[in-house]
């Protein structure tokens, strides 16, 4: 008997701790693979570029005299001081080799008769060049290196052609339009939420109608998201379709989308908080000649505020995290020029444009991961400090 | 005795639901008077309490016959907010709000829609002084009301009563969760509050009526076994039930 009630109990704590270990080893193995793969292409550009580059061309000949005054050359820098111009090996955003240019001298000759839209600009990559040397056409590209590249321009008396971009891959746009419908999405949702919260918390006596309600709530909460994305494209693209200057996929009808999804988190984290304020704040409110409508704003919903806080926080790592619903309502182009009227991606759905297409680039999906994971951290972190705050009424 | 009545209660029965709480009470309340209503638990001194006040319009299947008479009026005639503004109430556990000790003070004032700062600072102040915290406060009006001791929070919502200059002051069980001293200092200003207000107070502790109360009724089971001069009734009793209560034989 003992023999075997000693296997059972090392049995069950082996597989409590076995449980353990592989739960930690899970989710350490995500940010693991997201920081190693994401973490070296990081880079404050990511967030101010477009993701899109700007292709320009321009022709250019050499003039007379020698630019010599740049002399602050890295290692691997070249520059061609007969055309004013530096050259360097570099990545770019998506970790891709490329030849960046680092300076241009103020007199250079690729400087002259351009108009603005064209100029040639620091941070620009050189993605293929046509030189004529000796009256011969020759082609070089990027892949040739910034070496090959400057000591060609040295030799060469004119520029057929330069075909240079601004540097792309930046989720600029994504970010924006991520804050965007944030911030929609609250403006709807959170006015709606807080006051159904009233209403249950408050108003509502109970009886049938809050029970079909209180059922309602608690069957949106368990919706899959995607069925969100469909009553999106089905009710509200229509709708704002028809009152906007939006035209099919938008962020509006996203945001309207989002609000119905976050809905019942607001009502339950607001109602919680309603029902802990002690039930004699709203008694002395009454005692002292107040309606119940000044109860209600000046006392009850005050002290509502953390709930109220607890819920924004939860809504915003929602929003940051949904991407079925949006690819729908939203659409999955990734946009440089940002409008609420128009579809766009969130940072989400900027990961799964990236890698659901033809080539798959993991290593920009896992840069933009890590901005995830880390806004997801902090929003925890807030929740958890808003939510000691919430209970401070106990402490009394 | 030739005193103006400002309640006077007639014939009231009080259900709750199935349960009936008070058996036909009849009452007066005398103005500029103090009024304490003792007895057992649960015998419906505070449910009456509440009546003055409409207090019980807010409970669910509260139902009430017969008729109180707030200066010749029937309260159920008076828009129940001006009848609370003039019938102020403290309640048995200190409940400040959670905001700063003049915005606790003014807040029944801005509900009434009184704007003026200057009006609400002036009576504030006064409403403070006349609580006897005024001169324990005066350097930190900007801080919580909660930050202030137990007797000095129900001292607060005293002052949050009359800032709203009412008539009459229901105080249910005021002290029942105060230390000895802060509870004195309450029986003091009470004592004081009697030249400006009517005060009607529930209260568990016998030498607390005794000692500051002009008028005392005994309630048991719902009914008023007797309602007297405080003195007499604790004096020479007419009914055999309150002296045995008094004495401390049952309850």
């Amino acid at each position: 008997m003992k023999l075997i009630r000693k296997i059972k109990n090392i049995f069950a704590n082996f597989s409590t701790f076995l449980s353990m270990i592989v739960v930690i080893f899970l989710s350490g193995a995500i940010i693991y693979y997201c920081f190693s793969n994401g973490f070296k292409h990081m880079s404050f550009k990511m967030f101010v570029n477009d993701y899109y580059e700007t292709a320009y061309y321009l022709t250019s000949e050499k003039e007379d005299g020698i630019i010599n005054e740049y002399l602050t050359y890295d290692e691997n820098e070249y520059y061609s001081s007969s055309w004013g111009i530096s050259l360097i090996d570099d990545k770019d955003l998506e970790g891709n080799d490329c030849v960046k240019i680092n300076y241009i001298h103020e007199n250079s000759p690729l400087l002259n008769d351009q108009n603005d839209k064209n100029q040639i600009k620091t941070g620009m990559v050189v993605k293929r060049i046509q030189l004529n040397i000796n009256d011969k056409n020759e082609i070089l590209t990027y892949k040739d290196g910034a070496k090959l590249i400057v000591d060609k321009l040295e030799l060469s008396s004119k520029i057929n052609e330069l075909y240079f971009c601004s540097l792309g891959g930046g989720f600029r746009g994504s970010l924006l339009s991520t804050i965007y419908l944030i911030l929609l999405t609250l403006l709807f949702s959170l006015p709606l939420g807080i006051f159904v919260a009233l209403y249950l918390a408050n108003y509502a006596k109970e009886n049938k109608f809050t029970k079909i309600l209180r059922t309602l709530i608690d069957m949106i909460s368990g919706i899959p998201s995607i069925i969100f994305g469909l009553v999106g494209v089905i009710i509200f693209i229509p709708i704002v379709s028809k009152f906007t200057p939006s035209n099919g996929l938008s962020i509006i009808a996203g945001a309207l989308t989002m609000s119905i999804m976050l809905l019942p988190l607001i009502i339950k984290n607001v109602e919680d908080a309603i029902n802990a304020i002690p039930k004699g704040y709203k008694m002395s409110s009454l005692a002292l000649g107040a309606s119940e409508t000044q109860t209600t704003f000046k006392i009850i919903l005050p002290n509502a505020i953390n709930g109220i806080l607890t819920s924004t926080l939860l809504s915003i790592g929602r929003i940051i995290g949904e991407s079925a619903a949006l690819i729908f309502v939203m659409g999955s182009a990734i946009q440089d020029k940002v409008s609420i009227f128009e579809g766009a991606t969130t940072l989400s759905t900027h990961i799964w444009n990236v890698i659901a297409g033809e080539n798959p680039n993991y290593s920009l999906a896992c840069s933009i991961s890590i901005v995830i994971l880390i806004v997801v951290f902090i929003l925890n972190l807030l929740v958890k400090l808003s939510m000691k705050r919430l209970n401070r009424f106990e402490v009394k | 005795m030739n005193k103006e009545i400002i309640f006077q209660v007639k014939d009231i029965n009080l259900k709750y639901g199935e349960k009936q709480c008070l058996f036909n009470v009849n009452l007066d309340v005398y103005k500029n008077s103090v009024t304490s209503f003792i007895g057992p638990s649960g015998c419906g001194k505070s449910t009456l309490l509440r009546c003055f006040n409409r207090m019980n319009d807010l409970i669910d299947g509260c139902k009430i016959d017969g008729e109180i008479l707030y200066e010749s009026t029937n309260i159920k005639d008076i828009n129940p907010l001006i009848l609370r503004s003039q019938v102020g109430m403290v309640f048995q556990n200190p409940n400040p709000f959670p905001m700063s000790i003049f915005d606790n003070v003014a807040y029944g004032l801005k509900c009434q829609g009184i704007k003026n700062k200057k009006q609400i600072h002036e009576i504030v102040i006064d409403s403070l002084k006349k609580a006897a915290l005024y001169d324990e406060v005066k350097d930190r009006l900007k801080d919580s009301g909660l930050s202030l001791s137990g007797g000095q929070q129900q001292r607060l919502c005293i002052a949050r009563a009359i800032a709203l200059s009412p008539k009459v002051i229901l105080m249910d069980e005021p002290t029942s969760a105060l230390d000895p001293i802060a509870t004195n200092k309450i029986e003091e200003l009470i004592q004081e509050l009697k030249k400006d207000f009517t005060i009607i107070i529930v209260t568990h502790n016998m030498q607390q009526a005794a000692r500051i109360s002009d008028y005392t009724a005994f309630f048991m089971l719902g009914e008023i076994i007797e309602f007297d001069e405080t003195e007499k009734l604790f004096k020479s009793p007419k009914v055999k039930k309150t002296e045995d209560y008094i004495t401390g034989r049952f309850g």
